[in-house]
């Protein structure tokens, strides 16, 4: 790569502005691509070791049955049959999963009861997966089926419990106070109250969970291969099943993976099982990958499934007073480990408005379905449809324009950073301005003659009966959360209110590098990647840092054994966490770099600079290349061609997160934004939703890598589109699941994607080292709102909302027949 | 819980059909899909049925129990499969109502809790791969009759037996 090509103009709309003189900010071409593109990446299906054995799953079909017995006799009398476990094996030798909140015990195979179809009862280890799965059938369960509990809100009448050692469907909830509320509401001119729910949507990746686990019998440790998502965060889930220590269990995590999305966060019932099956074979390697049926039923893969009440106190000039929402999360049958997305709303509690006085108030409840990990985005989405619903009806309510509405109660730039009412901060932003800019835009190209909302074909279409609308919503995305918040539902909360501010610890971002013989750098990354582009970025920033080319550095990821602990990819976290390691470790090389040549000529450190990818004496201009340097330092105990560097969260120097971190709310130091403006068309007479045109204004900060950011931006938006109008693991009232394939789990297409017209801005985040914002989640954190809002616009003649995500054209034809009534 | 139904005509009386409907051997030819049939005892049989829904083609372990019969008008059974990934309990009733013509009348109707990937396809699905099934099974059994297979009544029900879904 030269430094032409990587300054190649996008296109984009700061392509003007690329700085031609570094490559952080330009669109590096992804070093990740080539080997995906040729086909020469890794994945988990990619290895199987020799002599490797395959593993199948007994699942149940019941949402809700005691196990009376389990006869594997016929299963282990096969010829090929090598193993058989059941959760009494598991019982004997190891321990539960690790849950999300206190009081449960899980195993990795069910022991007493099945909570879920799909719920794994046995394990068979056979020559083949084909053959293991015919094994599998020979196994037999006799079941006591029990009555199931499929609604979330009947769930919390407790007339059949899911767990009887917990005694209650409802194991946790909190109603947390900011302001006033009830002062808000008591003064306040109109009270809007209503009711909304979010469908159970995850996010389905291209590869389903797996795993290659080998037991060593020598050592007493276990190599496990997998494509689990934080692996340095959450291998506890694996070595605290298995009962061994962390450094017995070396969970390696391939550097490439086909998407996660949060979801591959929660395969540890996999990595475990796997490993206790090599354990019982004398370290044969064991091998598992989930089929997508598996994936989609029991894959414990499934994400937020609420039912919301909102309510909006308003002054009668449309100025909203007060904030109250109450949601059901509907868990599915156990709490996942290690947090669930009840609290991170929280961190956008009033989304990008200026409500001081909020309640929010929620209950987390168990029903026989699967289990509910993270989703891109982890519970904000939900949030952000159910306050921009409300604040639509208000609109109508108070007779307001909703745009007007929305911009009468917006954060404004000088009251940047803003600190929201549930103590998080935002860092930066012109959100009126942003909305205005979208707004514009789209009255220019589309609100005239010609254009997509042309009012004369906007009439015209609605005589077909095809309305035909846009709304123009101001999201925020959330980004780089915080750790320490994240056990808050498992601390004691009566002991948070005097909790002292040294009591909190974040974890930082590690980075390391080393500088071989050749020259080159060879740099590690101790968070796995699931496609977002991570080993381009580290060579982006160390590149300039160290004045050579991206090509000049390789990157290698850690395993969890080799690596501190960090976060790990998640909640809009690497762009800013990874960028900021980038830049540190790159000065602290060359400071170490200056020292060594400093001693090799026996001068000063300050008469050595760093220039140009080596060190150089300011007085002769003698130099040492990088190569030179490696020679030199070559085997010395305090190498100075190899070092660390840990980022610290950027939330750990600044006073403003203090009372947020000190009560374990959550922190979120960025906040991308975006202002959106989808055109919709409802055809009423099939309740069929098309989006013409996707017009958004997006800001990440300060963006590393164009192309990344939009790649980002796009996905997301997919997957936002999928959740808005298509996506939804349904259940049938006796717990069936009925979305066990692609026939059913529609997932967007080329069909559903409108052209997305995406305008950037870069307003850099004052809180980070490279001014960047976190913009992992975008899209699917903004879309599902804003394409509702546009529901809601064009359908605002027939008085209708979109009140249910997904809006699928069952939903709305139904409620267009309800108001045609 | 799914619910189904249907009723048949046949030409032939209802003491001739109580024969074809109650002697295992003409069971197992007419069932659609039926690999064979295994008489445990006079009111318990086992069977291997493949039944195909849409994409899915799960084979049955099927354990039937004859609950109630009332010769030759009343037939009940309660029926139990397994196969990967799928499971089902059904309780059946057929009543066989003579007509002034002399033709017969078969009306059945069903319960079924159906799980896994066959339940993934809802009652409207199944429904009517369940009447097609039942329809092809009727029309087999009629062209038994009328090329005057001998069949045996072998069936009776169980003593004490009660059809029921629960548990």
């Amino acid at each position: 790569m030269s430094r032409a090509d990587a300054g190649a103009d996008t296109g984009s709309a700061s392509g003007e502005k690329a700085k031609r003189e570094s490559f952080t900010g330009t669109s590096v071409k992804r070093v990740e691509d080539h080997r995906i593109l040729t086909g020469q990446a890794e994945y988990i299906h990619d290895i199987t070791p020799e002599g490797c054995l395959h593993m199948a799953l007994l699942r149940t079909t019941h949402p809700h049955a005691r196990i009376e017995s389990v006869d594997t006799s016929k299963a282990e009398d096969h010829p090929d049959c090598a193993l058989v476990l059941t959760g009494e094996d598991l019982v004997e030798d190891y321990n539960p999963m690790p849950c999300g909140l206190e009081g449960f015990e899980e195993w990795s195979l069910a022991t007493d009861k099945v909570r879920f179809v799909g719920e794994p009862v046995a394990a068979v280890v056979a020559t083949d997966r084909y053959v293991a799965e015919d094994i599998v059938d020979l196994i037999r369960v006799e079941y006591d089926v029990l009555e199931p509990v499929v609604d979330s809100i009947e769930a919390c009448d407790d007339e059949v419990v899911i767990h009887e050692s917990v005694g209650t469907n409802v194991p946790d909830g909190e109603c947390l106070e900011f302001g006033d509320p009830e002062g808000a509401f008591e003064d306040a001119a109109h009270v809007v109250e209503r009711e909304y729910s979010w469908g159970r949507i995850s996010g389905v990746p291209l590869e389903t969970a797996g795993v290659v686990a080998t037991y060593d019998p020598d050592h007493d440790e276990f190599d496990v291969d997998c494509n689990i998502q934080l692996h340095t965060l959450v291998d506890d889930t694996i070595y605290e099943t298995l009962g061994y220590p962390p450094e017995k269990v070396r969970v390696n995590v391939p550097a490439d993976i086909g998407g996660s999305f949060g979801t591959k966060i929660a395969i540890h019932r996999y990595c475990s099982l796997a490993s206790m099956a090599s354990q019982h074979l004398d370290g044969t390697p064991v091998k598992f990958v989930e089929d997508r049926v598996e994936n989609l039923q029991g894959g414990d893969m499934h994400c937020t499934d609420r039912k919301y009440r909102v309510k909006l106190a308003l002054d009668d000039d449309g100025t909203v007073l007060g904030l109250d929402t109450w949601f059901v999360d509907d868990f599915g049958a156990f709490p996942r480990y290690p947090v669930n997305q009840a609290l991170k709303p929280l961190s956008v509690v009033s989304g990008a408005y200026d409500i001081r006085d909020v309640r929010y108030d929620y209950d987390l409840v168990l029903t026989n379905k699967t289990s509910q990990t993270a989703y891109r985005g982890f519970g904000v989405p939900p949030h952000l449809y159910a306050l921009e619903m409300a604040m639509d009806e208000a609109a109508r309510e108070l007779d307001i324009d909703p745009t007007a509405l929305r911009h009468k109660n917006l954060v404004q730039p000088d009251q940047m950073p803003y600190t929201i009412a549930s103590h998080n901060v935002y860092d930066s932003g012109d959100y009126p301005e942003a909305l205005d800019h979208i707004q514009d835009i789209v009255d220019e190209k589309e609100v005239c003659e010609g254009g997509l909302l042309d009012p004369a074909v906007v009439e015209a279409k609605r005589e077909e009966g095809k309305y035909r609308g846009v709304s123009y919503t101001l999201l925020i995305e959330p980004g780089v959360s915080g750790s320490d918040w994240t056990d808050r539902q498992r601390s004691d909360r009566e002991a948070l209110k005097v909790r002292d501010r040294d009591e909190v610890a974040e974890l930082p971002e590690h980075l390391r590098a080393e500088v071989r013989d050749d020259g080159t750098i060879q740099a590690w990354l101790a968070a796995d990647s699931s496609g977002q582009g991570h080993q381009t970025i580290v060579a982006q920033l160390l590149a300039d840092e160290l004045e050579i080319l991206p090509s000049d550095i390789d990157t290698g990821y850690l395993d969890s054994v080799t690596a501190p602990t960090v976060y790990g990819s998640a909640a809009s976290r690497m762009a800013v966490m990874l960028s900021g390691a980038a830049k540190g470790l790159g000065e602290k090389l060359k400071g170490n770099l200056r020292q060594l040549g400093a001693q090799e000529w026996g001068i000063d450190v300050d008469d050595v600079v760093y220039r140009d990818g080596g060190v150089e004496r300011v007085d002769s201009g003698d130099r040492f290349s990088l190569a030179d340097l490696a020679a030199i330092d070559g085997g010395i105990n305090d190498p100075k061609t190899r070092v660390s560097y840990d980022y610290q969260h950027p939330v750990t120097e600044l006073p403003e997160f203090d009372e947020a971190l000190r009560n374990k709310f959550p922190v979120y130091p960025t906040a991308a934004f975006a202002a959106n403006a989808p055109i919709v068309e409802v055809d009423t007479q099939t309740g069929q939703v098309e989006i013409l045109k996707f017009y958004s204004l997006r800001d990440c900060g300060t963006q590393l890598n164009p192309d990344i950011v939009e790649g980002q931006a796009h996905g997301g938006l997919a997957q936002g589109i999928g959740a808005a109008l298509l996506e939804e693991f349904g259940y049938d009232e006796s717990g069936q699941p009925q979305a066990v394939t692609f026939f059913d789990y529609l997932l967007p297409s080329v069909k559903n994607i409108p052209p997305l017209e995406l305008h950037h801005t870069e307003t850099p985040s004052p809180f980070t080292a490279t001014g960047a914002k976190g913009t992992g989640e975008g899209g699917m954190i903004d879309g599902p709102a804003a394409i509702a809002s546009s529901i809601n616009a064009a359908l605002e003649p027939l008085g209708i909302v979109a009140d249910e995500i997904p809006a699928t054209p069952d939903r709305l034809r139904r409620k267009v027949r309800e108001a045609q009534e | 819980m799914m619910e189904f139904n249907g009723e048949f005509t046949s030409d032939h009386d209802r003491e001739t059909l109580w024969k074809y409907f109650t002697d295992p051997e003409i069971l197992a030819s007419c069932a659609p899909g039926c690999d064979h049939i295994e008489m445990v005892t006079p009111s318990e049989l086992k069977a291997t049925i493949a039944v195909g829904v849409g994409s899915v083609k799960p084979t049955f372990d099927v354990d039937m129990v004859v609950t109630r019969t009332v010769e030759p008008e009343l037939l009940e059974m309660q029926v139990e499969g397994d196969a990967s990934r799928n499971s089902f309990d059904t309780v059946a009733e057929m009543r066989l109502v003579e007509n002034a013509d002399g033709t017969t009348t078969a009306e059945w109707e069903a319960q079924a809790n159906a799980s896994g990937l066959i339940a993934s396809m809802g009652q409207r699905a199944l429904g009517s791969v369940a009447g097609r099934i039942v329809d092809n099974f009727f029309q087999d059994l009629e062209d038994k009759a009328d090329e005057g297979v001998p069949a045996t009544s072998k069936l009776e029900g169980k003593a004490g037996a009660e059809a029921s879904l629960e548990g």
